[in-house]
């Protein structure tokens, strides 16, 4: 009883914490002897140009409540501010009949509110009664050397970092001392936290989805710090698998022999978990915090093996689903509350601000709408995975399905139809049908039925004027757009290789064209064809990669018209691009290897997930952001591992 | 560092920017640039002088006119920042072992 209201005390008292930094920094300043605010008029400005860093915003918003509401202020992050000036407003400017309103956010205030709020948040989650033992002292250890690469991932990108550290000079040694010991303590604070929940927190990796946790003003996330610290914990307790390693450390000494030139990258929507530039220094210290980062994830992924609980999970599953839905909604909605999203969520870039999620464009297509996520085809990943994980849990394992969880199942349904995810929905409506398949079978109407329409739904998938296409269009489309973008004065290796090939003729043509088809067929041409123009390798290069999420060299190397920084939006032509053939298909190797040799333990739902995440790792570029990686490897591992209780167990 | 202070506080160095004998000429006057924007630099003491070209600005920074106030001032706030970290790391680890939780 005694410890129950302790540990209700407990709760309190972090939640008053949460409250208190979620509240306070706004109100920075409001009580010093400033000018009365005025509201924004679009005839003159002038109030904020000259009164910088002396409003804070919870003055500014009293004062001008329609801003809270109305889609014409837009309120934005500015990181190059002073420490003062921090919740202040920094400055604001009419664009387009719309105001844009700075807020003071010096990039150190963040990671110390943000981490702090994170770890709170993550200190909310049950510990497990066979707890790891764990080493304070390695702990230390290994939080010493988490600092230290980061502090060398940051010095690596200073023309970066220069652009977010008000005043700080990025040349000076002291400066990265201030770096260092401000995230060696963070870390410390953090890492304390986790280590004692490790095995819990896998039955709340869904939240991952909702807490992005990337640091503003910082291109780190909250995951790879913790997952740097596991693996040089790992290291410490002398748990590394040693060829692995000697395999990692041979390619990162490829990717520095082979780093020459300099280039540098906006990192918008990757941001957290992608190198701003291209050079020796960064390519090795990317190299360095991917290799830790990796034995990171094995360390966590070992350490939860046999914790899976599918009710926790799928219940998780379809908290964060529905909250990223009404958190996207009420961000379009309300200007403030979208960049209190960005904040304490940790976003790598704005929610969307189209507040109709239903919308058409002019030719009557459904604009995907991405709502709290970065990507609206990733998010429509999850929200499938969710349906998916319900699936099983409710109606195959014949689970207690309660009126919050169908509320919860209609929302993110409509998330999804939102994201206009058609691959998704597809997906989905296969695995109903194999859970459907034995009632099906017994129907001869059902049976025609529901080949009539999927038939009907594939078509609309694929779009009507589509499938009509001779397969000498289709096949040959890619390489037309492909050579159609080339500048006429850059050609790249790749699109060099492919039209020989294609001159040709012979096995690899037919290849490509088959490749082109496919391409075609999931509405990706233009996309990959951008990829295949600007993919321009020497022959180490196709063989190992360029370096670890590295897109820097690859976007800035070649010109392609029209110019764009669209994704490749495909998981495999990125690891191409970065671990080259040999990666590729050490990574095919492993995860074919994985359902060989679990091929008795896999029932229908096991290869229903393995294949759902391998057409998404084809198409789309999910396992690009943090959440992404962790939570596919996440599940991936748990499907072919899961012992104790088969996950899928019907 | 020196080089990095000149920068920082006069702009980037002008193409063939030539450095003139200041020190052994008693009676040099600096002449004003007028492409240059009037900086203000400020010494130790917090005593400031206004510097019209980037020749005159780089004399004083090197010659010791090269405290920021602002900056010196966000430094200070860095180092709160700091302490505050430090404090409640040491407030939390007090509380868990007293309390044994973590």
């Amino acid at each position: 009883m005694t410890k129950r209201v302790f540990q209700n005390k407990k709760i309190m008292y972090k939640g008053l914490i949460i409250l208190f930094l979620l509240i306070a920094p706004w109100f920075n300043g409001i009580f010093s002897d400033v000018p009365d605010p005025q509201k924004l008029v679009q005839e003159d400005m002038s109030f904020y140009e000259v009164n910088v860093c002396k409003i804070s915003l919870v003055e500014f918003l009293i004062n001008d409540p329609s801003s809270i509401f109305q889609d014409h202020y837009h309120f934005r992050y500015n990181n190059y501010s002073a420490v003062s000036c921090f919740g202040k407003i920094s400055g604001a400017t009419l664009l387009n009949n719309e105001f844009y309103i700075s807020i003071g956010t010096n990039s150190f205030v963040n990671i110390v509110i943000q981490l702090t709020v994170w770890t709170l948040f993550f200190s909310l989650i049950t510990k497990e009664q066979n707890k790891l033992k764990f080493s304070n002292y390695l702990n230390y250890i290994a939080s010493l050397m988490t600092a230290s690469i980061f502090t060398l991932l940051i010095f690596a990108e200073k023309t970066y970092y220069a652009k977010q550290f008000y005043l700080l000079d990025m040349e000076d040694k002291s400066s990265y001392l201030y770096i260092f010991s401000i995230l060696f303590l963070l870390t410390v604070f953090l890492s304390e936290v986790i280590m004692i929940r490790l095995s819990s927190v896998s039955n709340y990796l869904p939240f991952i989805f909702l807490f992005l946790g990337v640091f503003s003003g910082f291109n780190i996330s909250v995951y790879s710090i913790i997952l740097t610290n596991f693996g040089f914990y790992s290291f410490l307790n002398k748990r590394l698998n040693v060829k692995f390693n000697l395999l990692m450390i041979f390619f990162s000494y490829i990717w520095i022999s082979n780093a020459q030139g300099r280039f540098s990258f906006d990192p918008d929507k990757l941001r957290g978990f992608t190198s701003t530039s291209y050079e020796f220094m960064t390519i090795l210290a990317s190299s360095l915090f991917f290799i830790i980062f990796i034995n990171g994830i094995i360390y966590f992924l070992q350490n939860t093996r046999g914790y899976f609980n599918l009710r926790i999970f799928n219940s998780n599953l379809l908290i964060t689903g529905f909250y990223v839905i009404i958190l996207g909604i009420i961000g379009s909605n309300f200007p403030i509350l979208n960049f209190f999203n960005y904040y304490y969520f940790g976003q790598q870039k704005y929610g969307i601000t189209l507040n109709n999620p239903f919308a058409f464009d002019q030719y009557g297509l459904k604009i995907p709408w991405r709502g709290f996520y970065p990507s609206a085809e990733s998010i429509g990943e999850f929200f499938g995975l969710v349906l998916f994980f319900s699936i099983v849990h409710f109606l195959k394992n014949k689970s207690k399905i309660s009126k919050i969880d169908i509320f919860y199942l209609v929302s993110i349904s409509f998330g999804l139809y939102f994201t206009n995810n058609r691959s998704v929905i597809l997906l989905i409506m296969l695995i109903m049908l194999i859970f459907l398949r034995d009632k099906i079978i017994k129907s001869k109407i059902l049976f025609i039925a529901t080949l009539l329409l999927s038939t009907i739904f594939i078509i609309l998938t694929i779009g009507l004027q589509n499938v009509t296409y001779p397969y000498s269009f289709s096949s040959g489309y890619l390489l037309e757009l492909a050579n159609k973008y080339t500048d006429g004065y850059q050609l790249s290796e790749g699109l060099k290789f492919v039209n020989q090939l294609n001159t040709n003729g012979g096995v690899g043509s037919i290849l490509f064209n088959l490749f082109s088809f496919i391409a075609f067929y999931l509405n990706r041409s233009q996309i990959w064809a951008y990829s295949l123009g600007r993919y321009n390798p020497n022959i180490s290069e196709v063989l190992f990669g360029s370096g670890p999420y590295n897109f820097a060299k690859h976007y800035a190397e070649i010109n392609l018209l029209p110019e764009t920084l669209l994704l490749p939006h495909s998981t495999v032509l990125s690891y191409l691009l970065f671990f080259g053939l040999f990666g590729l298909l050490g990574f095919f190797f492993l995860l074919f290897y994985n359902i060989y040799i679990n091929k008795t333990k896999l029932n229908y739902f096991g290869y229903a997930l393995i294949i759902y995440l391998l057409l998404n790792i084809i198409k789309n570029d999910s396992m690009l952001y943090p959440s992404g990686i962790i939570f596919y490897t996440y599940l991936l591992y748990t499907t072919f591992t899961e012992t104790k209780e088969n996950i899928f167990k019907v | 560092m020196e080089k990095s202070s000149v920068i920082r506080l006069c702009g980037e160095y002008p193409e063939n920017f030539q450095k003139l004998e200041i020190l052994s000429n008693p009676n040099f006057v600096f002449k004003p640039d007028q492409n240059y924007q009037t900086r203000k630099v400020w010494d130790i003491e917090g005593n400031y002088v206004f510097v019209n070209s980037f020749q005159e600005c780089e004399h004083y920074v090197l010659g010791g006119w090269s405290f920021d106030p602002l900056q010196q001032l966000e430094i200070s706030h860095r180092f709160t920042l700091l302490v505050v970290v430090v404090v409640v790391l040491a407030l939390k680890t007090f509380f868990n072992n007293k309390f044994k939780i973590s």
